[in-house]
């Protein structure tokens, strides 16, 4: 026969129980074991120690409640000290009348000696607590069993760490009265900026000599580090890289090598083809200049004859409003002009020379 | 440069607003461009303008644009 060994640190709390409640109550619990051997081997085993006992009553209290039993019963089935084959198979047609009560040795069903009667708290671990066996698996969760019962709501109850809402002083080492405590700080304002803190004093005026870069409203080109020649650079803009420094050494110089021959017959061609490209271009230039100068005198001429011989207003509005339309298109075409010569005029003489550039002259890299 | 254009653009047409405003204004209230015509440039001797525009087209054909 196994033995039970179980703790029961509350053993007079165990209800007062009938045997037939007791083993109604194991048996339902042991339902939990899959192998049906062995369940019934365990409910025969129960059966017969229950047999056996002269008392039931001082049996069940020394076993003790029931459900503490069950597990203890279902981990040694699990554990595999007991096995369908070590457990007498009894058949339905086998099973036998309950025996008359024999003396029975108390050292069976006293709990182990090596078993500790915690009467503390339920130890830790392994240890099946008494209020655990108030949960009764049906797989359901009833509310009634929960310890802890959600209502939805945090209950301050609940919770170990009260917020009432303010910092107390007792939470931590840092007490926050709610004031600013000057003791704390390093720093003290006293509400004043102090002219002997500030190294650079603002006396509102911006001083000129502060300034690098003087800016005197002219773009200048000396100005820029970084001269925009038309020609992406492969070394602008790079930060230097480690990596690439390796191979500095191995790097060789480029130099630009004109040749000649190509040079003064590319400025035979574009002599002959750029400068009358460049006087038809100029010509036109000058014809839209003309224009916009006859129609920007127009305009005035008809404003200020609005002002000249008329004694009529709306004569005058006439003018006026005529001399103004005249005016705006004047306006335009000279603006027109002047795009003209920046962009395409000037815009052809340098794609003349960026071209020759292109074809007579070469970068040679020299070791 | 895109940026002078914009400027230029918008001041040409802010101006030709304001000068289509007031031409038809003018002309609705009465205004006659005949009567501006007789007033204010009957000073002028187009023939003498004319003339001055043919010698500077024969001083350009001599050069021999």
């Amino acid at each position: 026969m196994f033995k039970l060994e179980v703790y029961h640190p509350h053993a007079t709390e165990v209800t007062v129980i009938n045997r037939q409640s007791y083993m109604a109550e194991i048996s339902s619990l042991l339902s939990l074991i899959t192998d049906d051997n062995t369940r019934v081997a365990l409910i025969d085993q129960m059966e017969r120690m229950f047999d056996a006992a002269p008392d039931e009553e001082r049996l069940i209290q020394e076993i003790g409640n029931p459900t503490k039993v069950a597990v203890a019963l279902i981990r040694y089935a699990d554990s595999g000290k007991i096995t369908p084959a070590a457990a007498p198979v009894v058949a339905p047609e086998r099973v036998q009348p309950p025996k008359k009560a024999q003396p029975i040795d108390e050292t069976k069903f006293r709990p182990a000696e090596d078993v500790v009667l915690d009467t503390t708290a339920a130890a830790p671990g392994d240890s099946f607590a008494p209020e655990d066996a108030q949960y009764q698996d049906d797989g359901y969760y009833p509310e009634e069993d929960a310890q802890y019962q959600d209502d939805g709501y945090y209950s301050e109850e609940d919770g170990q760490y009260q917020d009432d809402g303010y910092y107390s002083e007792e939470d931590g080492p840092y007490q926050d009265d709610g004031y600013y405590s000057e003791e704390d700080a390093q720093y003290q304002d006293d509400g004043y900026y102090s002219e002997e803190d500030a190294q650079y004093q603002d006396d509102g005026y911006y001083p000129e000599e502060d300034a690098q870069y003087q800016d005197d409203g002219y773009y200048s080109e000396e100005d820029d580090q970084y001269q925009d020649d038309g020609y992406y650079s492969e070394d602008d803009g790079m930060e230097p890289n480690p990596f690439t420094e390796m191979f500095d050494d191995l790097e060789t110089e480029t130099v630009t090598k004109t040749n000649p021959f190509l040079a003064i017959l590319y400025t035979i061609g574009a002599i002959i083809v750029g400068v009358p490209v460049f006087a038809v271009l100029l010509v036109l230039n000058l014809c839209f200049f003309a224009i916009g100068v006859a129609a920007v005198a127009a305009g005035v001429g008809l404003i200020s004859t609005a002002f000249i011989g008329l004694s009529v207003v709306a004569d005058m509005l006439i003018l006026l409003g005529g001399g103004a339309s005249v005016f705006a298109v004047a306006l335009v075409l000279l603006w027109f002009s002047i795009w003209f010569f920046i962009q395409v005029t000037i815009g052809w003489i340098r794609a003349l020379v960026r071209l020759g550039k292109r074809w007579c002259c070469k970068e040679v890299e020299v070791a | 440069m895109k940026k002078a254009w914009k400027i230029v653009l918008i001041t040409a047409v802010c101006i030709l607003i304001v000068g289509e405003i007031a031409l038809g204004v003018g002309l609705l209230t009465g205004g006659n461009p005949d009567r501006i015509w007789n007033a204010a440039y009957q000073y002028y001797d187009f023939d003498t303008i004319f003339n001055l525009l043919g010698s500077v087209t024969d001083l350009i054909s001599s050069i021999g644009l």
